[in-house]
């Protein structure tokens, strides 16, 4: 269901492969349809935000371990606005006005700079509707390596199955 | 991650005389391989992967909560120009008006 990294290296396209997947006929997948569980490891570098209050007033559902800003220890409820600038999250919500505004996926990358080093990062949000037809979530997902150390996007993580969504 | 208004390339599903936007890419290769794996599904219909608007850049999401819903406007030279032209017969247009 879920590609494996054999199956596609990149992860931008198995995630937006995923959300196709389980939309089916609809304009949108509902969030019931996502399963993290399904997603593996890569689902530590996901996310999830509510947009019930409009996009202004987004706020997080979900906060994969990668993701979390420094002392954020739990991020539902935090609101995007408050997201600290340098972190990947922030990263990953530069292209949330884009997506909300065209209603579609919408994937990004580019050089990026995490706790003062220069990395290559590529994210993509995926509209979420309950309703399967008004955007009421976003699922995004992000992931990079440092320019002068390839392959930090794939070390390992203290992430189960079992993460709590955050 | 760039300062540079991001080139786009939209993944559209185009069947019975309409499109849908699929996906957005800033790759294209990225979009041609969405556009593959959403063909392979065979929904019906053409996947097409065209040059679409830029991406909009925006120094981050909190600008929204300030009131601003989209990107600085990128402005071409065309319409730069063409701004121009305007105010220029506007002011000449005010002048006869006056005398």
């Amino acid at each position: 269901m879920y590609l494996s990294g054999d199956e596609e290296r990149r992860f931008v396209i198995r995630l937006f492969d995923y959300w196709h997947l389980v939309r089916g006929d609809r304009p949108f997948p509902r969030l019931a349809d996502v399963n993290f569980n399904d997603l593996g490891k890569d689902a530590a570098s996901c996310m999830v935000v509510d947009l019930a209050g409009g996009a202004e007033q987004a706020t997080f559902i979900r906060v994969g371990l990668r993701l979390k800003p420094d002392g954020w220890p739990d991020a539902r409820g935090r609101r995007v606005i408050d997201c600290p600038e340098g972190s990947l999250l922030h990263e990953l919500l530069r292209g949330l006005p884009d997506s909300v505004t065209r209603r579609a996926p919408v994937s990004r990358g580019g050089e990026l700079r995490l706790r003062g080093r220069l990395a290559l990062g590529r994210s993509i949000l995926l509209p979420l509707a309950e309703d399967g037809v008004h955007m009421s979530h976003v699922l995004g997902g992000i992931n990079y390596k440092f320019l002068e150390e390839k392959g930090e996007e794939d070390a390992p993580l203290p992430w189960t199955s079992a993460e709590p969504a955050s | 991650m760039t300062e540079a208004p991001l080139h786009a390339f939209e993944v559209r599903l185009c069947r019975g005389g309409a499109s849908r936007l699929e996906a957005v890419f800033d790759d294209e290769d990225l979009a041609q391989e969405a556009a593959r794996r959403i063909a392979a599904r065979n929904l019906g219909g053409d996947v097409v992967v065209a040059p679409g608007a830029a991406l909009c850049e925006m120094p981050g999401p909190w600008v929204l909560a300030e009131g601003a819903r989209h990107a600085r406007p990128h402005i071409t030279a065309g319409a730069a120009l063409r701004g121009s032209l305007f105010m220029v017969a506007l002011v000449a247009v005010s002048g006869i008006l006056l005398l």
